[in-house]
C-alpha cells in the first residue's frame, strides 16, 4: 500500500458525526461567563469621547509631524526597522515557545 | 464559517459575555472533535462524547487566551489533546501511564467499531504519537505544523511520527 492509497483509505473512513443533540447538551453544561465589568466599558467610553473632545487626532498628527520635522533625516528608517524587527522577534519568538496560547491546568 | 466567524463568535463571548456566541463554534467543530475522540478511543461513542463534552467546556472557560494567531481549530485540537490524555492520567492516577495499557482500556465493541474494525485495530497497533499525528494530519486535515503545535512538539519530530505511523499503518492495512 503505497501513500496515496493510505490517504485514500483514511479519507474513506471519515466520516460526519451528526449533531443528534449533542451541541444543545454541551451549551446547556455550559457554567455562566463572567461579561467585561461595566467599569472597563464605563473607563474605555469617557477615554474614547474625551479623545475626541480634545481633538487627539490632529493633537496627535502634529505632534509626529513637529517630531519628525525637528528629528535627524535618519530616525524614520532607523525607528521603522527597529519597530518592524522588535514585532517580528516578538511574533516568531511567541510562535516558537508557546504554539498555542493555552494554559489548561 | 470562516476563521473571521470563528473569531467573532469568540469576540462575542469574551467581551459581551454572549453565552449563545458560543453555539455556532460547538455545531461547526461537534464532528471533527468527536471523530478524532472516536479514533483514539477505538470507536467508544459514549467515551468519546463526554470527552468531546469536556473539550468544549474547557475551550469556553479558557476562552480569553484564545489569541488567535493559531486558528481556532488548532487551539481546540490542542485543547481535546491534553483533555483525552489527562483522563487517561486521571484513571491511572500518579502511576505511570503505559499507553498500550490505554489502547487496551479503550478498545470496545460498538457501531463505528464494527464499521472501522480493520482501522481500529490497526492504529492501535501504533505509538500514541504516531496514532495522534496521523489521524490529526490524514483524517482531520491539519497541516504538519499545526499538528505540531497541537501535540506540541518540534516540526522535524511531528513528520518523524507521521512518517513512521504512515509506514506501520500501510504495513498493518495490506
Amino acid at each position: 500500500m503505497n501513500d496515496r492509497q493510505l490517504k485514500q483509505l483514511l479519507k474513506q473512513h471519515k466520516q460526519e458525526i451528526r449533531d443528534n443533540g449533542f451541541s444543545s447538551k454541551v451549551m446547556h453544561h455550559l457554567p455562566d461567563r463572567q461579561p467585561v465589568p461595566v467599569l472597563v466599558w464605563i473607563f474605555a467610553t469617557i477615554g474614547t469621547l474625551l479623545f475626541i473632545v480634545i481633538s487627539g487626532i490632529q493633537r496627535t498628527t502634529d505632534m509626529i509631524i513637529l517630531m519628525m520635522e525637528k528629528a535627524p533625516w535618519w530616525t524614520l528608517p532607523v525607528v521603522s526597522t527597529a519597530m518592524v524587527s522588535i514585532f517580528l522577534v516578538g511574533f516568531f519568538f511567541h510562535e516558537r515557545k508557546t504554539s498555542v496560547s493555552l494554559i489548561l491546568k | 464559517m470562516s476563521n473571521a466567524d470563528d473569531l467573532k463568535w469568540v469576540m462575542q463571548v469574551t467581551l459581551f459575555g454572549n453565552k449563545n456566541a458560543f453555539d455556532p463554534l460547538v455545531r461547526k467543530y461537534q464532528s471533527p472533535i468527536r471523530r478524532f475522540f472516536l479514533n483514539l478511543t477505538m470507536g467508544d461513542t459514549s467515551l468519546s462524547d463526554d470527552l468531546s463534552q469536556e473539550t468544549f467546556i474547557k475551550a469556553y472557560l479558557q476562552l480569553s487566551s484564545f489569541q488567535g494567531l493559531s486558528g481556532f481549530s488548532t487551539w481546540l485540537f490542542r485543547i481535546a489533546y491534553n483533555v483525552f490524555y489527562d483522563s487517561i492520567r486521571a484513571q491511572k492516577g500518579k502511576e505511570e501511564v503505559s499507553l498500550d495499557e490505554v489502547d487496551r482500556h479503550y478498545h470496545t465493541e460498538n457501531d463505528y467499531s464494527a464499521e472501522n474494525a480493520d482501522l481500529y485495530a490497526a492504529l492501535a497497533k501504533l505509538r500514541h504519537e504516531e496514532r495522534t499525528a496521523i489521524l490529526l494530519c490524514y483524517m482531520e486535515g491539519l497541516s504538519h505544523t499545526q499538528a505540531s503545535k497541537v501535540m506540541e512538539c518540534p516540526l522535524g519530530t511531528l513528520k518523524s511520527y507521521v512518517s513512521a505511523g504512515k509506514t506501520k499503518l500501510a504495513n498493518l492495512l495490506q
